[in-house]
C-alpha cells in the first residue's frame, strides 16, 4: 500500500525545492505552532519566540535544499530553531548584563505562582541540550526517537540527557526550597 | 513534589503562563516567507570561474595558492612562538582526575529504610560504600554509593540494593507505566576499582556502565 500522505509530504518537498512558496507554506503552517511553543519554552519570552520563528522560517526557505527526500519537514524545522534559540541565548551573554537572581521573597510554599517561577529559573539554569531535550519530550509531548531526530543523536543518549536533566531540575528546586 | 508526572505537569503550566498562544503567527511568518525570493545558492569552486577568461582564472589560482601557504606559514609560526614562550611540563598526561568529587557536592546517605516496592537486596556493603571516580570519560560524574542511597555526577540522586554481586539502581526518575523503574548492574571490585556491568534491559539510562577508581579518602 503506498503511504498517500507521505508521498504528499515529498511532492510539496520537491516543489518547494523548486521555489514554489506556496508549497513551501503548506510544508510549514503544521508546523509553527511546535515550533513556537519550542522557542518559547526554551527563552520564556514570547516575543523572542516569535522572531526566532520568523528567523527559522526564513532560514529554512533559503537552505531547503538540505532537507533530504523522505525526511520529514518538523524534525528538520524545529533543529533549526533549536539552533536559532541557542545562537540568541548565546550572543546575550555580551548584550544583556548578568545579575544574580534575585533573592525569592517571603512566602508561602504552596504559592502556585512563586513555585512556577522557582520552576522557570531552575529550567534557565539547565544547559542548552539538557533544557531542549526537556522541552521536547515534556512540554511537545514528542517520543524520544523524534527528540533524537532532533537533537541529532541516539535515542540512547536522549534518554540519559532526560534523567539527567531531570535529576538537575529536582534537585535545584530542593535546594531552592531548603 | 513526588512524581515525575507531577514535575512535568507543573514544568508544562509554568510555561504555558509564560507563553500566550499566537495564533496570527502562521500567517505572518508565511507573509514573511512569500515576500522573500527563494534563495539561489552561489556557485563556488572551478565551476564559477568557467566564464572568466582563462588570465584571470590563473591570476585567482595563484593568489588562491598565496593565501594557502600564508595561512599555514602563520599557524606554523604561531605554534612555534607558542612553544618559545609557554614552557612545557616535561611529563603530560591525557588525562587529569580530580582527586575529589565537585566541593560543592557532599554526598549524604538517605535514612536506611527499605521500600516494600523495591527489588530484593540489601545495603550497599562496606566494600562498596564511598565514592568512586570513572576511569574515563567525564571526570565530574562521580558515583557515591552509601547505606540504601546514590548519587551520580551530583544531579542523580536514587536508592540502591544490593544482592549478591547484582547491584540495582532504582529511581522514580525512570518509573514507566507506573512501575518502579531501576537499573541493574553486576558489580566487581578489585583493590580501589569497581566495575559494573548492566544487566537487561535499561530503564534510567545513567551510563553507569563503566569502569570506576575509588575516591581517595572516601
Amino acid at each position: 500500500m503506498v503511504n498517500t500522505s507521505h508521498a504528499f509530504g515529498v511532492d510539496l518537498v520537491r516543489q518547494a525545492q523548486a521555489g514554489d512558496d506556496g508549497a513551501f507554506a503548506a510544508l510549514l503552517r503544521p508546523v509553527v505552532p511546535s515550533a513556537y511553543r519550542l522557542a518559547g519554552a526554551m527563552l520564556h519570552d514570547p516575543h523572542a519566540a516569535e522572531d526566532i520563528v520568523q528567523d527559522a522560517s526564513l532560514k529554512a526557505w533559503r537552505k531547503l535544499d538540505q532537507l533530504k527526500a523522505g525526511r520529514e519537514m518538523q524534525p528538520w524545522f524545529l533543529g533549526i530553531v533549536a539552533n536559532e534559540c541557542r545562537s540568541l541565548l548565546r550572543s546575550r551573554w555580551w548584550s544583556v548584563l548578568r545579575l544574580p537572581d534575585p533573592e525569592p521573597p517571603e512566602r508561602a510554599a504552596s504559592d502556585p505562582i512563586a513555585a512556577s517561577a522557582d520552576l522557570r529559573r531552575a529550567i534557565r539554569r539547565l544547559t542548552h541540550r539538557r533544557r531542549l531535550v526537556l522541552v521536547l519530550h515534556w512540554y511537545l509531548d514528542l517520543p524520544v526517537a523524534e527528540v533524537a531526530a532532533i537533537t541529532g543523536s541516539s535515542e540512547d543518549a536522549v534518554k540519559s540527557e532526560l534523567s539527567r536533566a531531570i535529576g538537575q531540575l529536582r534537585r535545584l528546586l530542593r535546594v531552592g526550597e531548603a | 513534589m513526588k512524581t515525575n508526572d507531577e514535575l512535568r505537569e507543573r514544568f508544562v503550566m509554568a510555561i504555558d503562563e509564560v507563553l500566550p498562544p499566537a495564533p496570527w503567527l502562521e500567517t505572518r511568518v508565511i507573509d514573511a516567507v512569500r515576500r522573500r525570493p527563494r534563495y539561489r545558492p552561489l556557485a563556488f569552486g572551478v565551476d564559477a570561474l568557467a566564464g572568466f577568461p582563462p588570465g584571470l582564472r590563473l591570476a585567482a589560482g595563484v593568489v588562491a595558492i598565496l593565501i594557502a601557504v600564508a595561512t599555514v606559514s602563520a599557524l606554523l609560526v604561531s605554534g612555534r612562538l607558542h612553544t618559545f614562550l609557554v614552557p612545557v611540563s616535561p611529563k603530560t598526561h591525557l588525562q587529569t582526575l580530580s582527586p575529589t568529587p565537585s566541593p560543592t557536592f557532599t554526598f549524604t546517605p538517605s535514612p536506611a529504610v527499605r521500600a516494600a516496592n523495591w527489588p530484593p537486596g540489601g545495603q550497599v556493603p562496606a566494600k562498596l560504600a564511598g565514592c568512586w571516580q570513572p576511569v574515563l570519560l567525564q571526570a565530574g560524574d562521580t558515583l557515591c554509593l552509601g547505606g540504601y542511597s546514590f548519587n551520580f555526577g551530583g544531579d542523580i540522586d536514587g536508592n540502591v540494593v544490593v544482592n549478591g554481586s547484582e547491584i540495582d539502581f532504582i529511581s522514580d526518575i525512570c518509573t514507566n507505566d507506573a512501575k518502579f523503574g531501576f537499573d541493574r548492574y553486576k558489580y566487581t571490585t578489585s583493590d580501589d576499582t569497581l566495575v559494573l556491568t548492566r544487566i537487561g534491559t535499561l530503564n534510567c539510562h545513567w551510563g553507569l556502565q563503566r569502569s570506576f577508581k575509588r575516591v581517595a579518602g572516601q
